[in-house]
């Protein structure tokens, strides 16, 4: 039942992966940088860049202006889905709860719940996933459909519903993007509601699907095998060997299914077929338990063919081969001990792609990896592996951070050397300048209101010329010293001292609304210079508070900062030291248990060896007698 | 429950064809052993199990020529241990036979009812292994320091926004691919007003990204309010391998506010504009 219990969890994964949500015309610069992130596993960035962007769009007064607003649903789901990937379960699904309840239109909540359950569902909270997916009702988008069912199903299998899950897979049968792990897990749900027969039948039909895809190979191959190994159980060898058969030969499943199809062949008495199957498997990756354990069966074939001879042989090769291996995992246990295994896990180059967990054992210097194959493809594994990396790449984040608050303090400190000396004298040239600007502006501004009183009481001396004033003021002089007197001389310069003074009435008068006009364009004339001198105004008050704010009012948050990132590396440094000493352990648990059996192996060859040339002895002093 | 691994098959087929041989005490041997009665002890560990699990039997006899192990096992050596997987309870015998008689030992393996089975089982606190819960409790205290960390990542980057490039003066420049493009995107340099900004070199995962519809921002810098010259040099490669360059030179107005640029490439063969200028 283990191996159907791997395979269930292969169906799960590949059906449940989800991509970072994106729909439509990207028009948020920050969403879209966040997704770069996210398409290169960078989920730390990732989720800063949206976590602020989000928090950002949320104080809006008016988040509909936003461009983050075109996209505001599918940042909520990525947050979800990045936490996922970043391996917070416990924050994953937060923002998608919002979405949920927000006011949003039920095909989005549908999609929020949807999305909520998946999340529940891969955190093992059941119960909740039930609740989540109890809340989609009505319009379903398109594309989630499929999916959603998918998951219903697994969410039912997982939860002891067989019966209903066979249900939902029964109506997805359709579905081709899903069709090979519909077809497999609707075998596995018969046969968990007890239909065994039908299990067979539907599990023999998804054996022979085609596949086009890795994942559906993958998902085929185990098919076959899971039916083949149930064939076998119930002594059908003949339909088990053709449904083993089936297995792609280069396919992950392809070295238990050569192993089991020569057991179907043996068990049926067929040792010479078994050999066939047997001896390709004997050639293969000598780490491998399927290996290790033909290794043993080939002579044993033979042995049963009475081919004693070379039954010893086979039995000595394998002896050889066993004493290599444990001599080989004594290695491993010891270069785990020394540190070797973690410092291969976090060399750069070991993790350039998604396959890096396969690809370690081709490292040099890692001899560790060759028998911990099957413990890194478990998830609990990987997630303490993928945690270990991450804690690595958060302490060189805290180390990087710490150095750009130590560069911070420099900028802050050199400012303020610079500043300081000059703000003073700065601060009182402006202070004069600011007082100057002032008093023009406000004499402008008083022309500008005597002009606008003008347009409605004319005050035609108002706008007489300074040689004007000049004449008017000595006319006025003149009429003064003529006073009243009634001398002649007096009575002969007065009617010309009017003349003067009617010249000069009658000029002021009749240009009066010529010369307020041309005061009004020159008051206007004003205006350019003015605006030009108020934005030179207000870019040297920014400039000025910039200053200030580039080097004042820190000192109390680095000083913060500093102290958390402090204590956030020393948690990191006991963290790492407890995760990289339970992996290793783990680790070394697995290869001592690889070990027990290689040694109870190499003890099976060794009687082995010794049996078949006692049976040969006999055998040929049984013929040399006849 | 039903145990579909054969391994066990396997083993056991070959302890007994194995133990036959009987290393410890030739054949010769026991033909010469004193007639006394042989006796036999046979223990299994553990006595319950669950269907399929793996079950140890140990046993050790004196005085006997042979010991046969019932069921399924067969012949074994005077003495050893061997692992067995029964899938219901099973009662194993251990039969020594000597020159001086017969000796029986038995042991009981008692086969529990396994759970339910189902792809993913909840199971009670008492149930984990305890590295398994080690590892949990480990993997909670992870997810805190990544909180954490994520806050103190964003309040930094704040920070530093406050301290080089205030809002003031901040420009920022992003690259994206044209929806759809296929063009392998090798290099983009960027020169403001004369002056080298950057001068990116793309990886294959970070074309990827691209291709996929990611943003990158390609620079982020300070420049002063006004009109600004932004000049760009793009170089790649098309699907069949020929080099191609383009030039792109545009003017953006820097105002009070942060300023955000965006580039959208295309290749030559798309007939989209190979660099578009866009603007928030």
């Amino acid at each position: 039942m283990r191996a159907i219990r791997q395979l269930i969890g292969l169906a799960l994964a590949v059906g449940l992966a989800a991509p970072p949500a994106t729909s439509g015309d990207l028009r948020d610069f920050y969403f879209g940088e966040a997704l770069y992130h996210a398409y290169q596993g960078q989920y730390f960035d990732a989720l800063q860049r949206l976590d602020t962007e989000l928090a950002q769009y949320h104080v809006l007064d008016e988040p509909k202006l936003d461009t983050l607003h075109y996209h505001i649903n599918d940042a909520e789901f990525s947050v979800g889905d990045f936490e996922l990937d970043y391996r917070m379960h416990q924050r994953a699904g937060r923002a998608i709860k919002a979405v949920l309840e927000g006011a949003v239109d039920e095909a989005v909540r549908n999609e929020a719940a949807f999305r909520l359950a998946r999340i529940h569902f891969q955190k093992g909270q059941l119960d909740d996933a039930l609740q989540a997916l109890a809340r989609i009702k009505g319009t379903v988008p398109e594309q989630i459909k499929g999916d959603l069912e998918f998951l219903r199903a697994n969410v039912y299998m997982a939860t002891g519903q067989p019966g209903e899950a066979v249900k939902v897979l029964a109506q997805l049968k359709s579905n081709e993007r899903l069709a090979g792990f519909v077809a497999y897990n609707l075998g596995i749900a018969l046969l968990q509601d007890g239909r065994p027969q039908e299990a067979i039948e539907q599990l023999d039909k998804a054996g022979q699907l085609p596949a086009g895809d890795p994942p559906a190979l993958a998902i085929r191959d185990k098919s076959n095998l899971v039916l083949g190994t149930m064939l076998f159980e119930s002594g059908n060898f003949e339909r088990a060997r053709q449904s083993l058969d089936r297995v792609h030969l280069e396919g992950p499943f392809s070295n238990q299914a050569l192993l089991r199809a020569g057991w179907a062949e043996a068990s049926a008495q067929q040792y010479d077929r078994a050999l066939v199957p047997w001896n390709i498997l004997v050639d293969r990756e000598p780490t491998d338990a399927a290996v290790q354990e033909v290794i043993l069966a080939v002579p044993h074939a033979y042995a049963s063919l009475k081919l004693h001879g070379r039954a010893a042989i086979g039995y000595g090769h394998a002896l050889e081969l066993f004493s290599n291996q444990i001599e080989r995992v004594d290695a491993s246990i010891r270069s785990i001990r020394e540190g070797q295994f973690l410092n291969a896990l976090i060399r750069e180059e070991s993790r350039e792609d998604e396959t890096w967990v396969i690809r370690l054992r081709n490292l040099p210097d890692a001899p560790e990896t060759y028998y911990l194959m099957e413990l890194m493809a478990s998830h609990d594994f990987q997630t303490a592996l993928h945690n270990y990396l991450d804690l690595e790449d958060l302490r060189s984040r805290l180390n990087a951070w710490k150095t750009s608050l130590d560069a911070f303090d420099d900028i802050i400190r050199l400012r303020g050397q610079n500043y300081e000396p000059l703000l003073p004298e700065v601060d009182a040239q402006f202070r004069e300048l600011d007082s100057r600007i002032r008093l023009r502006l406000e004499q402008r501004k008083h022309l500008a209101e005597r002009l606008q009183a003008m347009l409605t009481s004319p005050r035609p001396e108002y706008l007489a010329t300074a040689e004007e004033q000049i004449a008017s003021e000595r006319i006025a002089l003149i009429e003064k010293r003529l006073g009243e007197s009634n001398d002649p001389e007096s009575l002969a310069l007065r009617p010309r001292a009017a003349r003067l003074r009617g010249t000069l009435t009658w000029r002021v008068e009749t240009e009066y609304n010529d010369r307020l006009t041309a005061a009004y364009v020159h008051l206007n004339e004003l205006k350019a210079p003015i605006d030009a001198l108020n934005q030179r105004y207000d870019a040297f008050i920014r400039t000025r508070q910039a200053a200030t704010h580039s080097y004042v009012g820190y000192d109390v948050q680095i000083a913060r900062l500093r102290e958390r990132v402090g204590d956030a590396l020393q948690r990191v440094d006991m963290l790492i030291a407890r995760q990289g000493h339970m992996i290793e352990t783990v680790a070394i648990n697995q290869l001592e248990a690889r070990r027990e059996r290689l040694v109870a192996q190499q003890t099976q060859a060794r009687f082995g060896v010794a049996d078949s040339y006692d049976r040969a002895a006999r055998a040929q002093s049984d013929a040399g007698g006849h | 429950m039903r145990d579909y691994s054969l391994r066990p098959m396997v083993s056991l087929g070959l302890v007994a064809l194995a133990l036959m041989a009987n290393g410890r005490m030739p054949i010769a041997a026991a033909q010469t052993a004193p007639s006394a009665s042989p006796s036999v002890a046979l223990s299994a560990s553990p006595t319950s199990a669950q269907a399929g699990q793996l079950v140890t039997l140990t046993w050790s006899s004196t005085n006997a020529a042979s010991i046969t192990l019932e069921p399924a096992v067969g012949p074994v050596a005077a003495q050893g241990s061997t692992t067995v997987r029964p899938s219901h309870s099973t009662t194993y015998t251990a039969t020594a036979t000597g020159p001086g008689g017969s000796a029986h030992a038995s042991a009981k393996i008692i086969i529990t009812p396994a759970p339910p089975s189902a792809a993913v089982q909840k199971r009670s606190q008492e149930e984990i292994p305890s590295d398994q819960r080690q590892m949990r409790g480990l993997d909670e205290q992870i997810q805190e320091i990544k909180s954490d960390s994520l806050r103190m990542s964003a309040e930094l980057s704040q920070l530093e926004e406050k301290l080089l490039y205030p809002s003031g003066t901040q420009v920022a420049i992003f690259v994206e691919l044209a929806k759809g493009d296929t063009m392998r995107l090798d290099a983009v340099r960027l020169q403001i007003d004369g002056q080298l900004v950057a001068h990116y070199i793309y990886s294959a995962k970070e074309l990827q990204a691209l291709h996929k519809g990611g943003v990158q921002r390609i620079y982020v810098g300070n420049v002063a309010t006004g009109d600004h010259k932004l000049e760009v040099l793009v170089d790649g490669k098309l699907e069949g391998g020929t080099d191609f360059s383009r030039t792109g030179e545009f003017t953006f107005r820097k105002e009070v506010k942060p300023k955000l640029v965006g580039l959208t490439l295309a290749g030559p063969r798309s007939g989209n504009t190979p660099i578009a200028l866009g603007e928030w």
